[in-house]
């Protein structure tokens, strides 16, 4: 439309129902302060995590009194965990372990009563969520039970 | 032709234009407040808009490998995502929500950053429980972003614009040891809602998220 000189501003609504400015001197500019939702095929990268170490820190320590030959297996936290295993081993310390407690969800384990005349080896493995589960800890150090008092030492 | 004449008709002239000028005003504040009200309108993947004189472009949302995420995903947990948004357009866009796809749709498991060989054992299929955090079993939900991200007009600073979004990402608890030390694709937005015109863009790299 044209008028007395200068520039007029028409109205050019589009397809989408957003406004756009055309001068008459054919520069446009979008208004502000409209709003579409544009559906555009995204992507996006996240990343996870390692298999959790193998706790440190295992250690075995006769459960006073020791008569109880009871002994109790201790680890340092690890992040994330779910939960704990604790194994044994009744031959040496890198005999064959079994595993005697599981879905601990503390940093430590005691055992029940042992028994007599037997030497104990400790290994924890930790678990984060179901499926990641660690290699296991080092051994603890050798605990023995004793039919006589002491009844469990630490040799 | 008479000074009366002449002067009569330069002022039916710029009464007319002034007449014009107001009805045109008229028109055009109704439409620009029809403009302004926030609405939401859905379309097909790689549409445009088409108007007289400029398209409204789609943005381009991609996943980039740096900045590398150091928050990670372990089973029963989130982690950081990392994006790049480039914006065609010839003017700022500012990004205030997104929408997620349903919390059954999972990511894909890779071996590197590069995204282009698969983890064995860590597929959607498998699956790897990997999912966007707070989605639903809805498609399409709507989740704002914390602080509104623009991006810079084509050609201009801060386009594209990285983005790190922390914790949006979410492991399932009984996510298969293979998705261990993975990197993963993550499901496609459905959408995003978007404002065009001036505004001040955000610096890259920016760091952001949604909560709910």
């Amino acid at each position: 439309m044209k008028g007395r000189r200068g520039t007029l501003l028409v109205a050019a609504p589009i397809a989408l129902g957003s406004l756009l400015l055309v001068s008459s001197t054919g520069a446009a500019w979008a208004a502000t302060n409209w709003t579409v939702t544009l559906h555009t095929a995204s992507s996006a990268e996240a990343h996870s995590q390692t298999v959790p170490s193998a706790p440190t820190g295992a250690t075995a320590a006769c459960n006073a009194p020791t008569t109880a030959r009871t002994i109790k297996v201790s680890w340092t936290a690890v992040t994330h965990a779910t939960t704990y295993t604790v194994y044994d081993s009744t031959t040496s310390a890198t005999g064959t372990y079994t595993s005697i407690a599981t879905g601990v969800t503390t940093t430590s384990w005691t055992s029940g009563t042992l028994n007599a005349g037997t030497n104990y080896w400790f290994e924890v493995t930790v678990s984060v969520g179901s499926n990641w589960t660690s290699a296991k800890s080092s051994a603890t150090a050798e605990s023995t039970i004793n039919t006589l008092s002491p009844f469990c030492v630490q040799p | 032709m008479s000074r009366a004449t002449h002067a009569n008709r330069s002022f039916r002239y710029t009464r007319r234009t002034k007449i014009v000028s107001a009805v045109c005003g008229i028109l055009l504040a109704g439409v620009g407040a029809y403009a302004a009200t926030n609405w939401v309108v859905g379309l097909n993947s790689g549409s445009s808009g088409e108007g007289q004189s400029a398209a409204i472009s789609n943005l381009t949302i991609s996943a980039v490998a740096s900045p590398s995420a150091t928050n990670l995903m372990y089973p029963g947990g989130n982690g950081d995502v990392v994006v790049t948004i480039s914006n065609p357009n010839p003017y700022p866009v500012t990004i205030t929500a997104v929408q997620l796809p349903t919390n059954a749709t999972y990511a894909t498991g890779y071996t590197t950053s590069a995204l282009t060989t698969q983890q064995a054992g860590c597929l959607a299929a498998t699956p790897s429980q990997v999912t966007w955090n707070f989605s639903t079993a809805t498609t399409g939900t709507s989740h704002t972003l914390t602080t509104a991200l623009t991006v810079g007009a084509s050609g201009q600073a801060n386009n594209p614009l990285a983005v790190t979004l922390t914790n949006d990402a979410s492991m399932g608890a009984t996510t298969p040891a293979a998705c261990a030390s993975t990197y993963f694709s993550m499901p496609s937005f459905t959408g995003v809602t978007a404002t065009g015109g001036a505004a001040t863009s955000t610096t890259t790299p920016a760091t952001d998220s949604w909560t709910s």
